[in-house]
């Protein structure tokens, strides 16, 4: 994973692997972790890379969003149709901020404009 | 029950031989459609999990078996483990997805066996002489 800091606040964490399942998940969460440790208060996760999630990298997304609170916000963004179908099994396509474009991502996670 | 196996998989109890999975099925794109394909893809990946972590406690070196039969009207797709997870009242209870109340209430576990319900058209479990037997069987053109 790589991460942007466009403000002090939002960080754009780029996924490098392709699957969110349950091998990757506990890295990925660990590394978000760190990432909200070291000041972000909302994230865009770039899933450009990621074309398949299981429940175990949905429950992960999950407990980030949890993590985050009413103050902050988890924006996912370039979610590839087949992730999104797996959200949506979940109906969690519902709960998630979702953006097609990285100018779109970070006004979300800054609170410009509704999801 | 389909017919006799097209093609068989078998795994070793570690999180990693989830990923071997996608391939296998890949090998059969003869006798499956892509979106079918991706739906038993998830729904293996959730249950051979669920074995590695609840039926085997993350042990390697253990078996999990996985069969494909096709028939013209369906694919079935058996899963076979010594030991007896899941418990077959949780794989086979109806379940709809609703949306949480608020984010505080979303699950951030047990969601597996819900979409592994929701990826098939019928499921069942089997638990005989301490092993496992899971049956899924997905429909040819009912859905995407």
């Amino acid at each position: 994973m790589r991460t942007d800091w466009p403000d002090a606040h939002i960080a754009v964490v780029r996924f490098t692997a392709s699957r969110l399942d349950a091998l990757e998940a506990v890295e990925v969460r660990r590394e978000l972790l760190a990432t909200i440790e070291a000041g972000a208060g909302s994230l865009v996760l770039d899933m450009q890379s990621v074309t398949f999630v299981d429940s175990s990298g949905i429950g992960m997304l999950v407990s980030i969003l949890k993590r985050l609170g009413m103050a902050g916000t988890l924006v996912l963004l370039h979610v590839n149709e087949h992730v999104m179908a797996t959200l949506a099994l979940v109906q969690l396509d519902r709960v998630f901020a979702i953006a097609q474009d990285e100018a779109s991502a970070i006004g979300l996670a800054r609170g410009d404009i509704g999801p | 029950m389909s017919g006799p196996p097209a093609a068989r998989l078998v795994l070793d109890s570690q999180l990693a031989e989830t990923r071997r999975i996608g391939a296998w099925l890949d090998d059969c794109a003869d006798a499956t459609a892509d979106a079918i394909r991706r739906r038993m893809e998830l729904a293996a990946v959730e249950l051979v999990t669920n074995a590695v972590v609840h039926a085997f406690a993350g042990e390697a070196g253990h078996a999990v078996v996985l069969e494909l039969r096709l028939s013209e009207a369906s694919l079935t797709l058996v899963i076979e483990y010594a030991g007896t997870a899941p418990p077959a009242s949780t794989l086979l209870e109806p379940w709809e997805a609703k949306p949480p109340d608020s984010v505080q209430d979303l699950p951030e576990h047990g969601m597996g066996l819900q979409m592994v319900r929701a990826l098939t058209d019928a499921c069942a479990v089997e638990h005989a002489a301490d092993r496992t037997r899971l049956v899924l069987r997905f429909d040819v053109g009912d859905r995407g």
